[in-house]
């Protein structure tokens, strides 16, 4: 049976050479990375911010900004989707800015002709409370830590959420999952790597998760710090 | 107790770092809490290499951020997410791909405009307010 894959970060290899020539101004690389990725950094602001005509906002500065900036992405750094959620991050504090400074909030309802059609199957997302313009930045940055680790999530196959719901709220180890769901161990071991991988480039963008110069801190042990609101 | 090189702790790191319970408990032997049993060599080996560390800080980071992530917003109790649960993936509206392309043609040409000009020409964003998009598509994975 073929294996069921979610959508992956691809070759950190292949995305430096796609970026090398975005900084060029090749286009059709351009929107390679815009295929690869819009949907990530879509999900994660419609998330957050619970209003899909400002996460498209976000979106187009997000890919504005890789336009003009591709040469400045270091590989070394980071993956690039996590480039590119840090960025997507600004953005949406931007956004929000821009929204206070009109007197307006988020995730109110737009009046254009087809919203309710749009909205539809989205609308227990959107039915969640929106960030406050003013609301504390350690509670913003969790709201986007949520808002990304929920949207890598949905992008994962059925299968490879589900052994790390297993991993993670069961505490189970691998040779359990595989008893539990059937499966030999090295299935269970290749998705939950996959889902993990996903997860963990996507969160290099976030602020606090960076690894840190070579230091245990008993902190680290529980909740992860958080940058402030900036 | 035979200590334990790096490229086989590497391997004991990537394998725990599938089992986030598992990874916690290496976390406090390492930091001088329960010992494990019969002095594990890869706790000992933590301990002294910088490069593991790290990637036992990154792990555990990444794991408390998930859990954390995973449980509702305001809940004293956590709740359980069930793989099949409504984790919509949300795509972009379609049409938004040709707006970004637009936009990021109209900042190369704003740029080469300036550049021909001088520094004295305000340059507008490329920004642009995006028209009402025709349609969310919304998608499935399972």
């Amino acid at each position: 049976m073929r294996e069921d894959l979610g959508v992956h970060d691809d070759d950190p290899a292949a995305d430096h050479a796609l970026m090398a020539r975005v900084g060029l101004g090749d286009e059709e690389a351009f929107l390679t990375v815009y295929d690869r990725y819009a949907s990530r950094i879509y999900g994660a602001s419609v998330r957050l911010l619970r209003d899909p005509e400002l996460a498209a906002e976000v979106v187009q500065d997000t890919f504005l900004a890789t336009w003009s900036r591709a040469a400045q992405f270091d590989p070394a750094a980071g993956s690039l989707i996590g480039w590119l959620l840090a960025i997507a991050r600004h953005r949406a504090i931007d956004r929000l800015r821009a929204e206070k400074r009109r007197g307006t909030g988020v995730g109110k309802s737009s009046t254009a002709s087809g919203a309710d059609d749009r909205r539809d199957g989205i609308a227990h997302i959107l039915a969640l409370p929106a960030p406050e313009i003013d609301e504390p930045g350690a509670q913003f940055e969790q709201r986007w830590l949520r808002a990304v680790v929920r949207t890598v999530l949905a992008e994962l196959s059925f299968n490879e959420r589900r052994v790390l719901v297993l991993a993670y709220d069961d505490g189970l180890s691998q040779s359990e999952i595989a008893d539990r769901l059937g499966l030999p161990v090295g299935t269970v071991k290749s998705r939950t790597r996959r889902g993990l991988a996903s997860l963990r480039a996507s969160l290099e963008g976030v602020p606090g998760l960076r690894a840190e110069p070579p230091t245990l801190l008993a902190t680290d042990l529980g909740t992860p710090a958080v940058g402030g609101y900036s | 107790m035979t200590p334990l090189g790096h490229p086989e702790a590497h391997e004991l790191l990537l394998d725990l770092a599938l089992e986030p319970s598992a990874l916690a408990q290496v976390v406090q032997a390492t930091l001088g809490g329960p010992a494990l049993p019969d002095g594990d060599p890869l706790v000992a080996h933590l301990q002294a290499c910088a490069i593991c560390q790290e990637q036992l800080v990154a792990w555990t980071r990444t794991h408390a951020a998930v859990r954390e992530a995973l449980h509702q917003a305001g809940s004293a109790v956590p709740q359980r997410l069930e793989p099949w649960d409504e984790d919509t993936r949300i795509l972009p509206p379609p049409d938004l791909r040709a707006h970004v392309l637009e936009a990021a043609r109209t900042a190369s040409m704003t740029s080469t405009v300036a550049g021909l000009v001088g520094p004295d020409l305000e340059t507008t964003s490329a920004r642009t307010r995006l028209p009402a998009l025709t349609s969310i598509t919304q998608g499935r994975r399972f």
